[in-house]
């Protein structure tokens, strides 16, 4: 069944959001439901669960049908040798060695055709996320639709090869959006940005008491007195956790707090543990750094940890979108980050969270935090606006109703 | 008078391509720039950052102060698009003047680290009548308060830049007889104030307005309607304090 069934019960999303953002946003998704009625959109990805697009796609779908444009989603059937291919693909449009062989890219196109086959992609309006089901535009497309391509990948550092086989099926769509200009690869067809969003009702982002904090925290044995600094990433050199480290001590000569470097290791990255393991030994002996090593589940320990921070780092070298940052600034907490991918658009310096591009920028920001909570709050107050502003699901869905609008507008003139 | 609807608008970026790497090719780019590219990057960063008093600095200054690390031009910039908001053809003079004081070699000489290149970004603005409407400037003002930020931006900044200065929203309200607060609605947008700071001022303008209203009118009621209104008027304030103490 490729067809994702979404329920409807329980509170409605679209008061729950109006509760978070307020009446002002939530009119003007209405009123753009209202310019989109009588379409239908189809979304189309891979999988139904585990990921950031499925997850987005089921708060999305139910979204946009309570606010009365009819929406369906369809995953994409495949085999483990398709998804091999597609991981491929992922792995090398993000930079990675690697490349397709000639059979490969034919499973890539037969699959293609058995997606086709197989589903129903009947809106008018039709969003495909990501490379998997690229290929659908050219083999299915009637006249009187409008097809955008969404990619959630950073193609900034893409390998050619794979980026060229990709092109000609992209170039068949209206349309395509992107996180971020630095993702934007040379196309011929509109590219739009919609940075991506967070979830305020999910486990990683709802309100949790004292009592909860307290609860999902003991295992870990923090201390209780000190000010907790923490960056919580995949152990991962780009995310520099080593980095962090130097920066934490610099800082902690003349100031008193607690590290706390908290992730999983991704399991398709065998640097993970290698990394994980410099990490331990850089921290070895220290009683003022707890190194958390935390299963791809742990969304309440995640909320809970942020929350407690004093102070939330992400020292990347270089980043996606980085959404752990609106994270934490929707915690209303003080953030330090690298002036790097999608975090300047969270970040804005002085206003919503600090950015810097050293070690030792890291360092004096840390002991500047720490000795100014005042300026935490300020930070983390503009902070939590900002992102209810700009970073939050009922934004995303406003924007891709907007590209809609823009793409059925401009057919009708 | 027919009644005035409240429109919304969202912004969809799309990168131009095109890069400065210094001061030189950011004078040629914004001599180039189609009037959108102007828009986005002097005029809607009012928007982008929603929150606070202070509104952010312009993308151009903003890049010229933190990447370039040219403080007197990013100084020159940001006054001259914070004093050129009505039309493309203004702001792209006035920051041509700015960057065609700086000798061309001095200009190419002045760039950003590697990595920090200027994009110029598009924008693709669509425009959402929001259904909220009003027949009178009371029911014009309660409403654009209780309204979303994109609702002012379109009406007080956008419209005005697609006008060349023209602003159907005030001119609705001179039209309906609120000229102080029309006037006061185009000088605050133009002044460069945040919409936060906007919405504010407005409330305080029209509260004070509602004010005098209800005490001229008070003036010819009779005697306990009069006491009825002083009571409700300082139970509203008893209310406002206890909740600014929490």
């Amino acid at each position: 069944m490729s067809q994702v069934t979404i329920s409807s019960s329980g509170p409605s999303l679209v008061e729950g959001y109006r509760e978070v953002v307020g009446d002002g946003p939530m009119q003007v998704l209405e009123a753009l439901a209202r310019r989109l009625r009588g379409h239908r959109i189809t979304m189309v990805n891979s999988t139904s669960t585990g990921g950031g697009v499925a997850e987005i796609l089921h708060r999305l779908v139910r979204l946009l049908n309570e606010l009365g444009v009819p929406t369906s989603w369809e995953v994409m059937p495949g085999d483990m040798r398709f998804y091999g291919i597609t991981k491929t693909i992922h792995n090398t449009l993000h930079g990675a060695a690697g490349s397709l062989t000639r059979e490969d890219q034919e499973w890539f196109r037969d699959a293609q055709h058995r997606a086709a086959s197989a589903l129903a992609l009947d809106g008018d309006l039709v969003l495909i996320h990501d490379p998997q089901p690229v290929g659908l535009a050219g083999l299915r497309r009637r006249p009187g639709q409008h097809w955008v391509w969404r990619c959630h990948i950073d193609l900034s550092r893409a390998q050619e090869a794979t980026w060229d086989f990709l092109a000609p099926e992209v170039g068949r769509y209206d349309a395509a959006v992107f996180s971020h200009r630095t993702f934007v690869p040379r196309l011929d067809i509109p590219a739009w940005l919609v940075p991506p969003s967070i979830d305020p009702h999910s486990d990683k982002n709802r309100e949790l008491s004292d009592e909860e904090i307290r609860e999902l925290l003991e295992p870990f044995d923090l201390p209780v007195r000190r000010p907790w600094v923490t960056q919580i990433s995949r152990f991962d050199r780009l995310k520099d956790p080593v980095g962090v480290i130097d920066a934490f001590l610099m800082s902690r000569r003349h100031d008193e707090s607690h590290l706390i470097l908290a992730g999983g290791g991704a399991d398709d990255d065998p640097e993970g543990a290698e990394v994980l393991a410099e990490v331990q030994a850089r921290a070895a002996g220290r009683r003022d750094i707890s190194v958390l090593l935390l299963p791809p589940d742990a969304h309440l320990v995640v909320n809970a940890l942020q929350r407690r921070s004093t102070v939330v780092l992400q020292k990347s070298l270089r980043e996606g979108f980085a959404l752990t940052v609106s994270e934490a600034l929707w915690k209303q907490r003080a953030v330090i980050a690298s002036a790097v991918g999608g975090i300047p658009l969270q970040v804005l310096h002085e206003r919503t969270g600090l950015l810097v591009r050293s070690n030792e920028g890291a360092a004096l920001q840390i002991s500047r935090l720490l000795r100014t909570p005042d300026m935490r709050r300020r930070l983390g107050r503009d902070g939590r606006e900002h992102v209810r502003h700009h970073f939050l699901h009922p934004r995303e869905a406003r924007d891709y109703l907007a590209v809609f609008a823009r793409l059925v507008e401009e057919a009708e003139r | 008078m027919s009644a005035f609807e409240l429109t919304g608008v969202v912004h969809l970026a799309r990168p131009t391509g095109r890069l400065a790497h210094d001061l030189d090719e950011l004078r040629n780019g914004i001599e180039a720039a189609p009037p959108q590219v102007l828009f986005n990057h002097a005029i809607q960063v009012v928007l982008r950052a929603g929150t606070g008093d202070d509104p952010p600095p312009d993308d151009f200054s903003a890049w010229c102060y933190g990447v370039v690390q040219d403080r007197e031009t990013a100084e020159r910039l940001a006054f001259t698009t914070r004093d050129h908001t009505t039309s493309a053809p203004e702001l792209r003079a006035a920051l041509l003047s700015v960057l065609d004081s700086i000798p061309q070699k001095t200009r190419a000489a002045r760039d950003a680290p590697e990595g920090g290149d200027f994009a110029f970004i598009t924008i693709d603005s669509v425009p959402i009548p929001t259904g909220a409407g009003a027949g009178d400037a009371s029911q014009l003002i309660e409403t654009l308060l209780e309204a979303d930020d994109t609702v002012w931006f379109w009406h007080l900044f956008e419209e005005p830049w697609i006008r060349a200065g023209e602003c159907p929203l005030a001119d609705w309200l001179r039209a309906s007889g609120s000229e102080t607060l029309a006037e006061r609605l185009e000088q605050d947008a133009r002044s460069g104030v945040s919409i936060e700071v906007l919405r504010k001022r407005t409330r305080r303008t029209w509260q004070r307005g509602q004010l005098a209203r209800r005490v001229a009118e008070a003036v010819t009621a009779p005697e306990d309607e009069r006491r009825e209104e002083a009571r409700s008027v300082v139970a509203g304030l008893v209310s406002r304090i206890k909740r600014r103490d929490g």
